[in-house]
């Protein structure tokens, strides 16, 4: 706890001299906006340097954990510099507008990136047994396989056609991709004990014989919700990067631009 | 279709310990010396032909005076024979050492409290002699001669040297003979064995009582003296790992395996000794209802009982002891009598300052469950051990990409393992305190860095007979198919795959530590020594 505070702190302490050199500027009749955009894409500078730390593992330049609190903490001084830079106002032509969305989109896809990364890892031991999100689908095959086996002995040792048609109505679309994903991030178990209802509202069509069988599809059914809850929270924790480094390029691409323009059409020196 | 490429099947002897076989006229003349002289040939199989073993698998040393053989805190498992000249034994007593266990505080002030009724301990007279019972022992060898043995212990063990030891004589030659070849010698020949195992009966006690904090202040003559009332005993098996993988858990799935283990001595017992633990692992566990609780463990240079002694040496009668110790895997324990320790030792104890080790097992573990995970999967073997603390661990692979981008594209590890609570325990290789991996390699190609005591695989005179990756009880070396530089498959006469040994080698000889472990951007993964439960413990504990 004592690292958060004394990050927080130093966060803080670089956010408020931002604010003091930017009144420094403005008593001195001079236009802050160089400074701070040059403050500001220092800051991005920082975040990116995190990116290439990781892309080279054999570099002595610290632990990827203390890049990573850094870039964590930077986007913080970063994202108030940016609000300082754009002096809290909403942009006002298509370019800006731009520029403003990608900022936005890359801020706010890291502050809920890193709030999962958080938060997510403590509910995939909850229950059910991790797994590795590239062997998933090979487990839910295997369990698709199971069930359907199980749907067909059904008939001729049960003498039921209720397992079956259960399982072409019901089981076989359940297991044949993840399901119920939303409910699963929601941390919802509503899915699962529906699915359970019907399976033992089942067993007075089937009577003694058939509720083996139905025992044995229970499990299944819970063993698949387990990967879906695997699938899901795994997912998320990938998916919400596909949005914040595609984001973040063109995002440097668009501010190397901004810069140039700036120049191009400043009036001399700020 | 891939691509291959036919070579030969690399075989145990295409690359002899030296650099060139030992010479057949040589191996005549180390064969008549006396230490071979009852080895028969007739007792090695044709394959294995003892003058075979004696060429490849052993080298010739030569020395000036002074030179080093190896040093004290060296690894190795080579044996070595003085064939001309003389070798010199010498070591720095032991200093206080960092006990391997996982122990709570609150008790060790318990012990202390009690030490502070006992009063300031004086100094013991080395004049005090006890009588020994009139087994001779070589205690303290200060020289090897011709034709003497050193280096029994660490080969047997895979420990750390005790001694260094340097050539004592203008021209000292030696013969160096490699574990794989000394593996051979002990199973084909009862003579060569019964031998080994005096030797290293008798110096494992001389080592253990000169090491022992409790003991290595007392003077040469009077270790000796203590030496000859002591007993040595070996619990368990050396090969633990076969049995423990294929009995203990098959039978168990590792739910009640401390019943499978030896018992060294039964809780409530009378204490007529010290244990002094030389090698090994043993479990210290106390009576709950009808199981046993474990409350620690212990490794080489800890003790058992002292407390128990302690406390009798201001009571009338003998005590009994409050737990139980059992061997895990096998233990190697020094038995020295309850006089010895009162006469030499109790008065020596500093006022409420015990080193650590002394006091193992005083305190219940601060995480029961912890202590339960690590010792019955005998994790706290594991010096390096990957622990990932699942509620940080966001399934990046950055760990397993470091690994490979610094390794040839081939990662040593498979992130995944047993969990308990939120600690995973990876299939990453541990650098066990006692690696049993290398106890059957053929060709030494899996031996432990002299200094660093990483264990590493050796990829030049590694045959791909996986016996390594057989004897691992954590399954944590797998068994890759070689390609050449172009990328294809190398396939022998036969058709089938080149396989090599590959494990993790904790990143040695690239600067900056395991890869693995800088590349985790949540600090989710460390390479901890398990034996060290409080470090495992606030680290888990400490979550960001």
């Amino acid at each position: 706890m004592g690292g958060v505070f004394r990050n927080v702190a130093i966060t803080g302490a670089g956010i408020a001299i931002l604010y003091w050199l930017v009144g420094l500027y403005d008593t001195a009749l001079r236009d802050p906006r160089f400074m701070d955009g040059w403050i500001l894409l220092a800051g991005i500078a920082v975040q990116l340097a995190f990116h290439f730390r990781k892309r080279r593992p054999e570099s002595r330049a610290g632990q990827v954990s203390s890049w990573m609190t850094i870039h964590i903490y930077a986007g913080y001084f970063v994202i108030a510099a940016f609000l300082v830079h754009t002096d809290f106002a909403m942009p006002d032509s298509l370019f800006e507008w731009s520029l403003w969305a990608l900022f936005v989109l890359v801020a706010l896809s890291g502050v809920v990136g890193a709030y999962l990364s958080r938060t997510i890892p403590g509910k995939l031991d909850q229950g059910a047994t991790r797994v590795t999100l590239e062997s998933i689908p090979a487990m839910r095959f295997k369990l698709a396989g199971e069930v359907d086996a199980l749907a067909l002995d059904s008939v001729d040792t049960v003498g039921s056609q209720a397992i079956s048609e259960f399982y072409v109505d019901r089981l076989r679309g359940y297991f044949r991709r993840p399901r119920n994903l939303l409910a699963h991030l929601r941390g919802s178990r509503r899915p699962l004990t529906r699915i359970c209802n019907e399976i033992d509202n089942l067993e007075r069509y089937v009577g003694e014989p058939g509720t083996d069988t139905l025992d044995s599809i229970k499990g299944l059914v819970v063993a698949k919700n387990d990967l879906d809850i695997q699938y899901a929270h795994q997912g998320l924790l990938q998916a919400w990067l596909f949005l914040h480094i595609p984001a973040t390029y063109c995002l440097i691409v668009l501010s190397v631009f901004h810069v140039a323009i700036v120049y191009a059409y400043s009036s001399g020196a700020p | 279709m891939a691509r291959v490429q036919l070579v030969k099947r690399p075989r145990r002897w295409d690359e002899p310990f030296g650099r060139a076989r030992v010479p057949a006229t040589l191996v005549d003349s180390i064969l008549a010396r006396s230490v071979f002289r009852d080895v028969e040939e007739k007792d090695f199989p044709d394959d294995l032909a003892l003058r075979d073993i004696i060429a490849n698998d052993a080298r010739i040393l030569k020395l000036a005076r002074g030179e080093v053989v190896f040093a004290q805190g060296d690894f190795g498992t080579s044996l070595y024979l003085v064939l001309n000249g003389s070798a010199r034994r010498s070591s720095v007593p032991a200093s206080r050492r960092t006990s391997k266990r996982g122990l709570a505080e609150e008790q060790k002030s318990r012990f202390r409290r009690l030490l502070a009724t006992i009063g300031r301990g004086s100094k013991p007279n080395d004049s005090d002699a006890v009588c020994a019972n009139g087994v001779e022992l070589e205690f303290p060898k200060a020289q090897f001669r011709r034709n003497q043995i050193f280096g029994v212990v660490e080969a047997l063990t895979r420990s750390a040297r005790a001694a260094t030891v340097t050539a004592n004589a203008h021209e000292t030659i030696l013969l160096e003979i490699r574990w794989p070849g000394m593996r051979e010698l002990l199973h084909w020949s009862d003579n060569f064995r019964d031998r080994i195992e005096r030797l290293y009966r008798q110096r494992s006690l001389e080592i253990g009582l000169s090491e022992s904090p409790l003991l290595g202040h007392l003077g040469h003559d009077t270790l000796r003296t203590i030496a000859g009332d002591c007993a040595f005993e070996t619990h368990g098996s050396f090969d633990w790992t076969h049995r423990y993988q294929r009995e203990v858990v098959a039978e168990s799935g590792g739910a009640a395996i401390g019943a499978h283990e030896p018992v060294i001595l039964e809780q409530d017992h009378y204490l007529d000794d010290l244990l002094l633990i030389r090698s090994g692992f043993a479990r210290v566990t106390e009576k709950l209802d009808r199981g046993e609780r474990t409350l620690g463990y212990l490794g080489g240079g800890d003790t058992f009982g002292l407390t128990e002694i302690v406390e009798s040496s201001y009571g009338a009668r003998l005590q009994r002891s409050q737990r139980c110790l059992r061997a895990i895997g096998y233990a190697d324990v020094i038995r020295v009598p309850v006089n010895i320790v009162k006469k030499f030792v109790v008065p020596t104890l500093p006022l409420g300052t015990l080193p650590d080790s002394m006091l193992l097992a005083e305190q219940p573990a601060a995480d029961q469950s912890l202590l339960d995970f690590s010792v019955d999967n005998r994790f706290v073997n594991g010096t390096k051990a990957m622990a990932i603390d699942t509620t940080r661990c966001v399934n990046c692979d950055d760990c397993v990409r470091a690994c490979a981008s610094t390794h040839n594209n081939i990662p040593r590890f498979v992130r995944h393992g047993p969990i308990h609570d939120k600690l995973m325990v990876a299939h990453a290789c541990m650098h066990c305190a006692d690696p049993v991996c290398l106890a059957d390699c053929p060709t030494g190609a899996i031996h432990r860095d002299a200094t660093s005591g990483t264990v590493i695989i050796d990829e030049k005179n590694c045959i791909g007979c996986a016996s390594c990756a057989s004897a691992c009880p954590y399954d944590n070396i797998r068994m890759e198919e070689v390609r050449n530089p172009d990328g294809a498959f190398q396939i022998d006469e036969d058709g089938a795959h080149i396989l090599r040994a590959t494990k993790c080698d904790l990143c040695s000889g690239q600067s900056g530590g395991p890869a693995c472990q800088r590349a985790c951007p949540h600090d989710a993964l460390i390479r901890v020594d398990v034996g060290d439960l409080k470090t495992l413990s606030d680290w888990l504990d400490n979550a960001p």
